[in-house]
């Protein structure tokens, strides 16, 4: 009988706003701005963590990364360092590759540009799980016979030849031509936007074997970067005081070279907009029962205001129940917009936060139906005492007032 | 149609008990018209709000149209209210942002009636009672007259069995009380019963029976 009953309401809850429509705006504010801020928080920590699984996709939790960073700018890497490698922790060992960054300019046709030089080998690709759009990636033999062959990042081959289909074509880097064997599918990698990862944004690069890249012979190749990714059974810390040793302990104390583990920043990163979420959470949580306080107070007033409407109701027929679910109508019809106008506010606040502050921001059917759920129980929360307060009036005193 | 026996009832303020009635009785037949007279506070609007089943006994058993209402529960009580009885107050109320018609149909609302039935039903009322060039008027635009005419059509809205109207001529001229006594009287001719509270004696004049009341006890009143 309750059930759907109240249905009847909803349009007639419309009525009293003739009345007092700036009461109703003002309560309705604090919900609205409330759920905004929920909203935002469920959608920036959604963001969040999908950025994190495509990132840990990318990069895997058993990567290390070890930079050179000596202040003269000279590569501190070099293949002696590979061969000890192999020989203490080849087991553990799943992929091993050499950087060496470098910018050159590009010709095409008349037309210069600068380009991020990569000069690595063919583990590179399996490192951050490259995926190609079309042609291949650097092979073994492309580094062993000192090829001229390039593997373009997808924005690279778009700056420079206006479409991604440019495999096969070729392009001149400094003095020497390159033909073009394979293009990147993917625009960016989220993990190497990691400001300390001196890794340049994978798709505005240009790939080229290392052994190109220098004229060193290679087994006395120098290079600035080493990436290392491990077997899935290696416990990474366990592993960091060995690899110490292994490139010479003294050398990350006096920073000519740094060790990274991409998993742990991102767990950090992680941490640090769960912390965030929180904080923006409480605030919202704060704001939202301001707004149930502002709703509670409007229906307080209307329940006081119309005591002698609700006496005449319950003269004309209407029981408690009536009368009960006649202000919970309303004083959930107040949250409920309300709640709406919050969710439209919400997502227009997290395009502006995903646009100024670059954070991942990702709306999803979960955090909007979250909201309306909250509004909802908003609603139910401040009207349950004003709606109660009315059934439970006497009539004939209601009436006399 | 009323059979009110032996009914008391008492206010309570705190560590106070005030009686309003004492050991009242009152028969009332189908078809009947009676009117309630006696001084301010002494009662009357008690006896009306208990017969009106707006208010419980204290003691003593009330039935009314054959059923014992003294037993009943707020949903049943709201239930006869709704489809037996027809309340005019003296103090016109009406809900302030609903239109005439809806006003009117407000016993419909509460029976489930459809919104285009009640306002249909609603208009006629208010022809019948002769505002039919007021349909679209909110309450406030009504003179005192006019506002009893919308009340009584209120009232009938839903055909009770029983009307109570408590003062309803309370704060009107007497060309304006004249109009509304004779609306009743046309209606207690059609068959509907009345029980009316009034200070006017020629308004009480229009019942078939008067009695009075005085410090809570009901009695005839055989000087008229």
């Amino acid at each position: 009988m309750i059930s759907l009953n109240f249905v009847r309401y909803i349009l007639p809850a419309f009525d009293m706003w003739k009345i007092k429509p700036l009461q109703a705006i003002l309560s309705m504010a604090g919900i609205a701005i409330g759920i905004a801020g929920f909203v935002v928080v469920v959608a920036m920590g959604q963001g969040a963590r999908q950025e994190f699984t495509r990132a840990v996709g990318v990069l895997g939790t058993n990567t290390v990364i070890v930079n050179s960073t000596s202040e003269d700018g000279l590569p501190q890497l070099n293949s002696a360092m590979l061969f000890s490698l192999q020989r203490l922790m080849g087991h553990e060992l799943s992929a091993m590759a050499p950087v060496l960054h470098k910018y050159a300019n590009a010709y095409i046709n008349r037309k210069q540009q600068r380009v991020h030089l990569v000069g690595t080998n063919a583990i590179y690709r399996e490192v951050f799980s490259l995926a190609l759009a079309s042609g291949r990636f650097l092979a073994p033999y492309d580094v062993h016979r000192r090829q001229r062959v390039a593997v373009l990042g997808r924005d690279a081959a778009l700056a420079l030849f206006s479409t991604t289909r440019a495999t096969g074509r070729t392009l001149r880097l400094g003095k020497n031509w390159y033909t073009v064997i394979g293009v990147l599918a993917t625009d960016e990698l989220p993990a190497l936007k990691l400001s300390s990862l001196q890794t340049a944004d994978s798709g505005k690069s240009v790939y080229i074997p290392l052994t190109v890249m220098t004229p060193k012979a290679v087994n006395d190749l120098e290079f600035s970067q080493l990436l290392l990714k491990f077997t899935e059974d290696v416990r990474i810390t366990a592993a960091i005081p060995l690899l110490h040793r292994i490139f010479g302990a003294s050398r990350f104390k006096q920073q000519e070279l740094e060790m990274i583990v991409p998993y742990e920043l991102l767990i950090k990163k992680k941490q640090f907009q769960h912390m965030l979420e929180l904080f923006l959470l409480g605030i919202s949580t704060i704001i939202l029962a301001v707004g149930v306080a502002g709703v509670l107070n409007v229906m307080l007033v209307s329940v006081n205001s119309r005591r002698s409407e609700i006496g005449l109701r319950r003269a004309v027929g209407a029981t408690r129940i009536d009368i009960l679910q006649q202000f919970m109508v309303e004083g959930v019809i107040l949250a409920v917009i309300g709640g709406s106008i919050g969710l439209l506010a919400g997502w227009g606040m997290g395009v502006m936060v995903a646009n100024w502050f670059e954070l991942p921001v990702e709306f999803d059917l979960q955090a909007i139906l979250a909201g309306f759920v909250i509004s909802l129980l908003a609603g139910l929360i401040s009207a349950i005492y004003p709606a109660l307060k009315a059934a439970r009036l006497n009539p004939v005193e209601a009436l006399r007032s | 149609m009323i059979q009110a026996d032996s009914i008391d009832k008492s206010y309570t303020l705190p560590g106070l008990k005030i009686p309003v009635l004492k050991n009242v009785s009152l028969e009332v037949g189908e078809g009947e018209f009676i009117a309630i007279m006696g001084p301010s506070g002494t009662g009357k609007s008690t006896l009306l709000n208990l017969l009106g089943c707006l208010d419980s006994i204290d003691g003593g058993r009330y039935v009314l149209d054959n059923e014992a209402i003294s037993e009943m529960d707020d949903a049943a009580l709201a239930a006869v209210r709704n489809r037996k009885l027809g309340f005019v107050f003296q103090s016109t109320s009406f809900i302030d942002y609903l239109d005439l018609p809806d006003n009117v149909a407000m016993p419909g609302f509460y029976c489930g009636m459809s919104r285009a039935e009640r306002r249909q039903r609603a208009t006629d009322l208010l022809q019948r009672v002769g505002l039919e060039h007021r349909l679209t008027h909110l309450p406030g635009q009504l003179s005192g007259g006019e506002s009893q005419r919308v009340a009584i059509a209120r009232a009938l809205f839903n055909r009770p069995r029983l009307l109570l109207a408590d003062e309803p001529t309370g704060n009107l001229d007497s060309r304006n009380s004249a109009e509304i006594v004779n609306i009743l009287a046309q209606l207690n001719a059609e068959g509907l019963t009345i029980v009316l509270i009034t200070h006017d004696r020629e308004v009480a004049g229009a019942a078939d029976r008067i009695y009075f009341m005085q410090d809570g006890v009901l009695g005839r009143r055989f000087d008229d």
